[in-house]
């Protein structure tokens, strides 16, 4: 199996895209990577930053360590409000422990809290989100 | 610690684009104790990049020293970019994906980083 990342990705955005309390402010505006530029905020982003894969002989000795940058964008907003109510549902959704998604077992860990103040074309833009470490492996 | 540190910082410049070249060179190591080649890398990457937005350098917090030799006992290294646009590649932007250099590099050097912490609690 090589594709443990595309099954990483649409587990996240199917956890994500489910939770009641983010859908309510982000709407369906959760995107991979980048948002398109027409895209209305606040929306979320997240993102593959790298992995490692541990291979070894045998069925199921394979485990890929996989980093996520998952994070809410809004603008001309603080980090107060709705970006910290988005903000907090990420550790309760994407900490999970040998949960089975599809072929693939997975479990996350936390890894580093995010937060960045930046602007774009002159609108106070806020990211706010974490690092997840998330080891994927064949169930 | 040392060479480790090295050695994410190494793989930082091979693995940075290339326009100017100031990113590639931007890259440089704090720590541990008072070792700093900051001065070096900030200096090449204004001269290859004069717009470039520079970082100061990174401070690496208190580290212990024996009261007796004054050598450093819980030595700490940063690995960082003196550009300020590097963030921008390692984290992207709401519109641009990342592209990000120091943390592949930081988990490719983790696993020697381990095994040699490891000898050094074995005594080696």
């Amino acid at each position: 199996m090589s594709a443990e990342l595309a099954r990483v990705e649409q587990w996240m955005y199917s956890v994500l895209s489910g939770d009641a309390t983010i859908s309510s402010i982000v709407g369906a505006r959760i995107y991979a990577d980048e948002a398109p530029q027409e895209a209305a905020f606040p929306l979320i982003v997240f993102a593959h930053i790298g992995n490692i894969d541990i291979l070894r002989g045998g069925a199921g000795s394979r485990v890929s360590k996989v980093i996520y940058l998952v994070r809410v964008v809004d603008q001309n907003s603080t980090v107060q409000g709705t970006v910290k109510t988005v903000a907090d549902r990420f550790d309760p959704l994407l900490l999970v422990g040998n949960t089975t998604v599809g072929d693939v077992k997975l479990s996350t860990q936390h890894d580093q809290h995010h937060v960045r103040r930046d602007s774009e074309f002159g609108i106070p833009t806020v990211y706010m989100g974490s690092y997840y470490l998330v080891f994927v492996q064949p169930a | 610690m040392r060479d480790n540190a090295d050695a994410i910082q190494a793989l930082c410049e091979v693995n940075s684009p290339r326009r100017t070249g100031a990113l590639s060179v931007s890259w440089y190591r704090h720590g541990p104790g008072n070792e700093s080649n900051y001065g070096l890398h900030e200096t090449a990457a204004r001269v290859l990049n004069p717009m470039a937005n520079i970082n100061p350098e990174v401070p690496i917090g208190a580290q212990k020293t024996d009261p007796d030799t004054g050598k450093v006992v819980n030595p700490k290294a940063v690995v960082a970019s003196a550009v300020e646009y590097s963030l921008y590649l390692e984290e992207g932007t709401v519109h641009m994906s990342p592209h990000p250099i120091l943390r592949p590099a930081s988990l490719i050097v983790e696993r020697s980083f381990i095994s040699d912490m490891s000898k050094v609690a074995d005594g080696f």
